[in-house]
């Protein structure tokens, strides 16, 4: 029986000029945003490419290595074409500097404000509005639809049970909504081949796992539509109420929940963390500089009085003491400072986590929240991107910074240079360093494993919501008044 | 021998939740080859009645049988016997006289039929050809209704219920449809329908049930009725001028 009710469903939908328009409005924006991503990270790619380049070339220019200023560069990952996540907003490459750290610079919204102002418009976010959209459009009045049209009565005249109905009728409406799905992400997969985005294997992958949540994400709104569809009388009503559910969980509560975590937990920005820091080592330093003091007065107190002669003595005798006494002192007041100002970023790291641990649990509420936390996971564009990318580049710092040492602490060779007036006269040619030497910087692996463990909550979170839609669907039909 | 009732209701009471009692006590019969109206003004009963023949809502007290099978016990083994044509006929405006019919077929069972087989349907029911592969959109009411009892005619069930089927058709359209209905008669069908078009239940009934405020106040056979003025016995009916 459920078949009649598919083959109904499909070729209603197919029929309905509603439908295809829709459907072809879809598709067109879902493969445009395919054809975005992807012009979008090959120029990403480009400009990483040139701008490592040209960074070879003008240290290779250098005679001494401490003169090279060296950076690593983020590389732009293919499946920044899907979900662009936190990509645009965090720094593009660091300085490796044996005296700075590292420091992730110059984003692309930082570079680019209109970027920022129109968010970039990347394909987990286009599938948010757009599935969402048709989803519920072609499904808000499932139910109450067929019973203003009569033909709810019509067809129980017959001998249907209920529950055959709702599940043809669920199974007819995920299937019409498939057809689009499918023919959009085949046009953007061909794209990703056509245009020659290098896609591993691991890489299709992920891709394969982002559409099967995409999937779990419509069906769901889908599965809501019919839902609310089934517990209303009337189509206007439902369409009413699950726009505001729409609104609500597409567009209010990602947004809410940052705004939300952010006030129930302030969290000190960097500045004021950095202020902190520098208030409490002046007050360190002007109690060491009072305890120096002090100690000063104590040591010449057993000679005072006494002649030059015996003063010198007295302090040849205790010199070593003394100084030892100093640097331990020195020390202490260091180790304070350095405990202080780590036990200050830890806090702030701590604060940062619970905050996005309370905007993520709020954020649990929309299934549009789950879906990106999902696309942002397997893309490898979440929070944690710039952290892998931190504690990458720091591991190379390091390797870089050994490197140096092991260069004869950085002099590659002393150029002496006499003016006799008419120009620089150079003593002697000296030789320019040799690139290949240093260490390259090696991105920081996210694997598919890595990526899919990420989002394997997420995607359960998307599959209880679908759940929990289908009962209410299922339940608020076995209920509906049929006349 | 007493042919058996194809529909029938004893005692038939329904009382709503809100403590409306729409139905009260009501019993009557349809024979194979018998038209019965249930005619009475608005809020009378005679939806609440076809509801219950259908299973859409369960009877307070009673029993509504199709050929008897009790509709309340097991509806899904009494619908196979019956087809039914709502009050609103809008159908699916996407699909065509024939994809509409098509749908409801193969739910009421019938799963392989022809083109021809539709195309002679809804030549019964006097829609005109070129309308047979439009799309319902441009339809009109009474186009609608012709496709509705096409859709009842198609599933070959011994009862057909029609609620208000003429209600909103011009004359012409009401006189093809009531043409139909005798065509089915001749058949054999047991057919019940309601209206409140007095003219029209004295024209094609049988049996006409006059029912007012739940009760069934009186149940007049054609023979009966010949000889009356079936307007003023209604009136006089429902205002109680004359003892049931
Ligand atoms: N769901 C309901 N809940 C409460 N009362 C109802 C409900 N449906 C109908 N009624 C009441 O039951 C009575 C009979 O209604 P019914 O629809 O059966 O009348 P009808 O004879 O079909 O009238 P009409 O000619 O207007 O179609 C009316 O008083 C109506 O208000
Ligand atoms: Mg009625």
């Amino acid at each position: 029986m459920w078949r009649i009710f598919l083959e109904k469903e499909l070729k209603d939908s197919l029929q309905s000029a509603r439908f295809v328009v829709t459907s072809l409005v879809s598709i067109a924006l879902i493969a445009l945003s395919f054809y975005l991503g992807i012009a979008h990270y090959q120029a990403r790619l480009s400009q990483y490419e040139q701008s490592q380049q040209m960074m070879l070339e003008t240290a290779s220019q250098q005679t001494n290595w401490m003169a090279a200023s060296v950076f690593a560069f983020r590389k732009p990952d293919p499946m920044e074409v899907f979900v662009n996540g936190i990509n645009s907003d965090i720094g593009r490459y660091s300085e490796i500097n044996q005296m700075r750290g590292i420091k992730l610079v110059r984003s692309e919204f930082g570079d680019d404000p209109m970027l920022a102002v129109f968010q970039f418009l990347d394909l987990s976010f286009v599938v948010q509005i757009v599935l969402s959209l048709m989803a519920i459009l072609f499904t808000y009045n499932a139910i109450n639809g067929e019973k203003e049209g009569g033909t709810l009565k019509l067809i129980f005249a017959n001998q249907i049970s209920k529950a055959e109905f709702i599940l043809g009728k669920l199974l007819g409406n995920w299937v019409a909504l498939l057809v689009p799905f499918i023919i959009s992400f085949l046009i953007g997969a061909m794209l990703i081949i056509a245009m020659g985005v290098e896609m591993s294997a691991a890489h299709w992958g992920r891709f394969a796992i982002f559409a099967f949540s995409a999937v779990l994400y419509f069906t769901c709104f889908m599965l809501i539509g019919v839902f609310v569809s089934a517990l209303t009388k009337r189509s206007s009503l439902s369409f009413l109420i699950l726009l505001v559910c729409w609104i609500v969980s597409v567009l209010i509560i990602p947004k809410a929940a940052t705004m939300l975590a952010g006030q129930a937990m302030p969290v000190p920005s960097a500045d004021e963390i950095e202020s902190r820091i520098a208030s409490f080592s002046t007050q360190a330093r002007t109690e060491f500089f009072a305890s120096m003091n002090k100690l000063f007065a104590e040591r010449f107190r057993p000679v005072e009085g006494q002649s030059q002669e015996q003063r010198d003595q007295f302090v040849r005798e205790n010199q070593e003491r003394w100084q030892q006494e100093e640097k331990e002192i020195r020390e202490t007041m260091d180790k304070k400072i350095a405990e202080y100002s780590a036990r200050q970023y830890e806090d702030l790291y701590n604060q940062k986590n619970s905050q996005e641990l309370l905007a993520l649990s709020l954020s649990k509420f929309s299934p549009a929240s789950a879906f990106q936390l999902v696309a942002m996971k397997l893309g490898g564009t979440d929070t944690g991107l710039k952290r892998r990318y931190e504690d990458a580049m720091k591991d190379y710092r390091k390797q870089y910074t050994n490197f140096l040492s092991d260069k004869g602490g950085g002099h590659g060779g002393i150029r002496l240079s006499v003016s006799n007036g008419r120009g620089t006269v150079s003593a002697a040619e000296p030789k320019k360093i040799n690139i290949a030497e240093m260490p390259k910087f090696s991105d920081p692996v996210y694997g598919a494993g890595e990526a899919i463990n990420a989002s394997l909550f997420d995607v359960g979170l998307l599959a209880l919501f679908n759940i929990l839609a289908f009962v209410g669907a299922f339940v608020a039909f076995l209920h509906y008044d049929l006349r | 021998m007493e042919q058996h009732a194809t529909i029938s209701a004893e005692g038939l009471t329904k009382i709503y939740e809100d403590g409306v009692c729409a139905l009260d006590h009501v019993s009557f019969a349809v024979k194979p080859g018998e038209i019965f109206c249930l005619l009475g003004g608005n809020g009378a009963g005679k939806t609440t009645a076809i509801n219950i023949f259908l299973g859409f809502i369960p009877p307070s007290q009673g029993v509504a049988k199709i050929h008897n099978v009790d509709i309340h016990r097991d509806p899904l083994e009494a619908k196979k016997y019956v087809s039914y044509l709502s009050d609103v006929v809008m159908l699916y405006p996407n699909f065509t006289a024939r994809q509409n019919l098509d749908f409801f077929a193969r739910l009421g069972g019938k799963h392989a039929l022809t083109r021809d087989d539709y195309y002679t349907a809804l030549r019964r029911v006097g829609l005109q050809e070129k309308a047979f592969e439009q799309k319902l959109k441009g339809f009109s009411k009474g186009m609608r209704q012709k496709v509705g009892l096409a859709i009842a005619i198609i599933k070959e069930s011994p009862a057909i219920i029609l609620d208000e089927p003429t209600s909103g058709l011009d004359p012409k359209a009401a006189n093809e449809f009531q043409t139909t209905l005798l065509g089915l008669r001749a058949q054999g069908k047991a057919i019940l329908m309601s209206t409140h078009d007095i003219f029209r239940a004295k024209e094609i009934a049988d049996t006409v049930g006059i029912m007012n405020e739940g009760k069934m106040l009186a149940i007049k056979s054609r023979k009966e009725l010949e000889h009356e003025d079936l307007e003023q016995l209604y009136l006089n009916y429902i205002h109680g001028k004359v003892a049931a």
